[in-house]
């Protein structure tokens, strides 16, 4: 019973959340880039009800079109991660031997490297921006996906469905496409709910680090970069984003938790 | 002398954190483990009665006089050691170490050394130590980067203890700002940065501590010439974050700031503390910098028309809250070859847009989005300049100019800066004493590497005057020659001007003595003790 609040509440931010980001020019009342020096720092008030930043832009605009970012750089990441994942993962489960262990060592190297001191570096050799950082994020997010999908796919190539697929001729793609993966997506929900989460910190962390998405473009991570030099005087600029990533996260972070307990629960039967 | 800035800050992120397995989600993990070492808490800094303490932003690079360019580390290395002449609060120069200076003719100079003054270990500064000095920036394998400026000089002689003299290669009236140089004692050697630990000046301070990046501690010396300072010492603190610095001097573990503030944190300190706040005018001037081999931007109309299109005003107003002035050029009024009557430009963006149509840069579509051209400008990535940049590319676009904003770290800006890998760029110039650095900076012979002329200017006029001033040394004739240069640069914009900066000082009530120089040097150290506080 409380499980399904819980993930009814996420299911209903992600929902808001996706609107957001969807409706950005029909909800944010200003253009999020309209500078006006002369209303600095303005406290919440009517004709900005999240107030403005230091140089005099809407801060609920900003707050809305950084949604897209967050949005965009949680997709995408995760998108191209599972699909890398899923491939190393499958090969490696449905083969074994040395294909298995030469990819699950590229992985274990992989995944020995602290992950946002290696975004870190790509984005700083790649130069700042948010494709860079889509494709750090993404090139050293799959390893979990994959490790993931290899221990099903092992699992699964011993069960007799499986078997028989394999008797009736279909070949190692037809396999894994048709027969194996229907069983692997629900792990593999759960795994990319937190991992868009993740993705979504690791993009406010790097822009916040100045190496994200570039001025003017609002991002919550480096909203709360510009805003940090305010903090004494004028806190919104910092609660704000601060408060709209916390809201994305728990958002993912409850649909991922539900989706588990249910997902899970029924696998048990 | 160039400000610098480092680029390191002090990383401390709280976000929520979101309850996922660690060891499935790499990413996370290392994010939470990247994160850690910026918690860690700021070094704690003893504090011995009668000690200040006094917070910078970013730290001293070397402290060897010789070596000492950016202004942090010459302001620090100027408590430590003695000059020949030092520039006073109007920076005229007054004698310290040189008891008189006499123009034999226009290129040998007498210089008599004061007798009494000692370094640090108590050996008497003689003539000897004032030669080495010298010898040392000047010898060929010298890697000093003050070599250049002192390029004129052919050589000191000593003539006796106490006696030298000055030969330079041609008469060159600015000779007097080389007696500047931090006179360092004989055998001091040059060559490496290590041995930055162990640095022996005879100024009022002697060097107690020096942790790069963190703090340099100095102690009062008990035996100084001019008398001792009423201080224990003085620690620089350096604190990257401008919000840390605040709250530190908040909690009183910060005796002094100057300059290194965030403008919008002076109304706050302020009200918050009880910080006796000075504001000065001062003379560190910043321009933006111009590639004049760009096509686009080897045109006077479109410099002039940048210049048109920056609202100055609005800048200085809000995001430095009235510290600065907007500035007509390079030298500040209170300089004495300061020329006030030259051509300004304030805010007109449509002259500007006109200028711009005029030049065949005509806007494609009007007021719609196409500009009219690109240009790409280079700051740092200190956060006021990159709000700065904002604002200039906001006003920019506004006469249909799309300014494409790179923001570096220091070490990377500066070093294409020197190179003239620009389009625009934006710096500042700090303690300009003679007005002979224009011929740094604009004289054709100055093109990168033989000086600063980083964009390349080239004016068959303006060098024969600098030539002129600077063989000239009727003080008189300088003012004049220079007045002229300063409206032929204002008319084609080599430089646009921008403010020049106010200095701020932020001290704890019981700080007295302490004075803001122009240049927001430390000279007046010396003098600041530390009163009994008041009992409430």
């Amino acid at each position: 019973m409380n499980g399904k609040v819980f993930l009814f509440a996420g299911v209903a931010i992600l929902l808001v959340l996706l609107a957001t980001a969807g409706l950005a020019p029909w909800i944010a009342p200003y253009d999020p880039t309209q500078q006006n020096l002369e209303n600095d720092l303005a406290t919440p008030s009517r004709g900005h009800p999240l107030g403005t930043d230091k140089l005099g832009r809407d801060m609920l605009s900003r707050v809305v079109y950084g949604s897209r970012i967050s949005v965009l750089v949680g997709t995408s990441t995760v998108t191209i991660a599972v699909l890398i994942g899923l491939l190393v993962g499958s090969l490696s489960g449905y083969f074994g031997g040395w294909v298995d262990h030469l990819l699950m060592r590229l992985v274990d190297i992989l995944m020995a490297f602290p992950g946002i001191l290696l975004a870190i570096a790509f984005t700083a050799v790649l130069g700042p921006g948010l494709d860079h950082v889509v494709l750090a994020l993404s090139l050293l997010g799959w390893t979990g996906y994959a490790r993931l999908v290899r221990g099903e796919i092992m699992a699964l190539r011993e069960r007799d469905f499986v078997h028989a697929a394999q008797a009736l001729g279909g070949s190692p793609a037809r396999v894994i496409a048709l027969h194996m993966l229907p069983n692997l997506l629900p792990p593999l929900v759960i795994q990319a709910t937190f991992g868009m989460a993740a993705a979504i910190i690791a993009e406010g962390s790097l822009s916040f680090l100045g190496l994200g998405a570039q001025p003017p473009t609002p991002s919550w991570g480096s909203m709360l970069n510009e805003g940090r030099q305010f903090i004494l005087v004028a806190p919104h600029l910092t609660a704000f984003p601060g408060l709209a990533i916390m809201v994305a996260i728990l958002g993912l972070n409850l649909v991922g938790d539900g989706l588990r307990d249910r997902l899970e629960k029924k696998g048990q039967r | 002398m160039e400000l610098t800035h480092s680029s390191k800050r002090a990383i401390s992120l709280s976000k929520p954190r979101p309850k996922v397995k660690l060891d499935k989600i790499p990413i996370f993990a290392a994010a939470l483990a990247a994160l850690l070492p910026g918690c860690r808490p700021a070094p704690r800094v003893e504090r011995p009665p009668g000690m200040l303490v006094i917070a910078l932003e970013s730290g001293p690079t070397r402290l060897d006089p010789r070596y000492a360019t950016d202004a942090t580390s010459a302001r620090i290395s100027a408590l430590i050691f003695n000059s020949l002449a030092r520039p006073d609060e109007n920076l005229r120069l007054q004698p310290e170490l040189a008891q008189t200076w006499q123009a034999l003719d226009d290129r040998t100079y007498i210089v008599r050394v004061k007798q009494g003054a000692a370094f640090h270990d108590g050996r008497p500064l003689t003539a000897a130590d004032v030669k080495y000095t010298y010898d040392s920036v000047l010898k060929p394998d010298s890697r000093s980067p003050k070599r250049g400026a002192l390029r004129f000089l052919e050589a000191v002689d000593w003539l006796g203890p106490y006696e030298l003299r000055f030969r330079l290669s041609g008469p060159f009236a600015p000779f007097l700002e080389s007696l500047t140089l931090g006179i360092v004692p004989e055998g001091a050697r040059s060559d490496d940065a290590s041995g930055e630990q162990r640095l022996i000046g005879s100024g009022p301070f002697s060097l107690a501590e020096y942790l790069p990046g963190e703090k340099v501690v100095l102690k009062s010396n008990p035996a100084y010439w001019e008398g001792p300072s009423r201080l224990a010492g003085v620690t620089f603190k350096v604190i990257p974050d401008a919000v840390v610095r605040a709250l530190e001097f908040k909690k009183g573990t910060i005796d002094l700031i100057q300059n290194d503030l965030e403008p919008d944190m002076v109304p706050w300190l302020r009200s918050h503390t009880d910080a006796a706040i000075e504001i000065r005018e001062g003379d560190i001037f910043q321009y933006v910098g111009i590639n004049l081999e760009h096509p686009i931007l080897k045109r006077r109309e479109v410099r002039e028309a940048l210049a048109y299109a920056i609202d100055r005003g609005a800048i200085i107003r809000h995001l430095l809250k009235g510290l600065a002035i907007p500035a007509t050029g390079l030298l500040a009024p209170g300089h004495w070859a300061y020329e006030g009557s030259v051509p300004q430009r304030a805010y007109r963006p449509d002259e500007a847009k006109r200028l711009l149509d005029r030049a065949g840069f005509a806007d494609p579509d009007g007021e719609g989005p196409l500009p009219r051209f690109k240009l790409s400008y280079k700051t740092t990535n200190i956060d006021l300049r990159k709000r700065i940049a904002e604002a200039l590319k906001e006003q920019l676009s506004r006469v249909g100019i799309d300014l494409e904003v790179r923001t570096y770290e220091w070490g990377t800006f500066y070093g294409d800066v020197k190179q003239g890998n620009f389009q625009l760029y934006s710096l500042e110039w700090v303690g300009v004493v003679d007005p002979d650095i224009y011929y740094n900076l604009f004289h054709s012979s100055s093109i990168p590497p033989n000086g600063n002329n980083r964009g390349r200017y080239r004016n068959t006029e303006i060098d024969k005057l600098l030539e002129q001033a600077r063989r000239n040394s009727a003080l008189d004739e300088r003012k004049r020659l220079y007045g002229k240069i300063q409206q032929l640069l204002a008319t084609d914009l080599p430089y646009i001007p921008m403010w020049w900066k106010k200095n701020v000082v932020v001290r704890k009530p019981e700080v007295r003595g302490f004075a803001l120089y122009p240049d927001g040097d430390f000279g007046s150290l010396k003098q600041v003790f530390l009163a009994d506080r008041p009992t409430p």
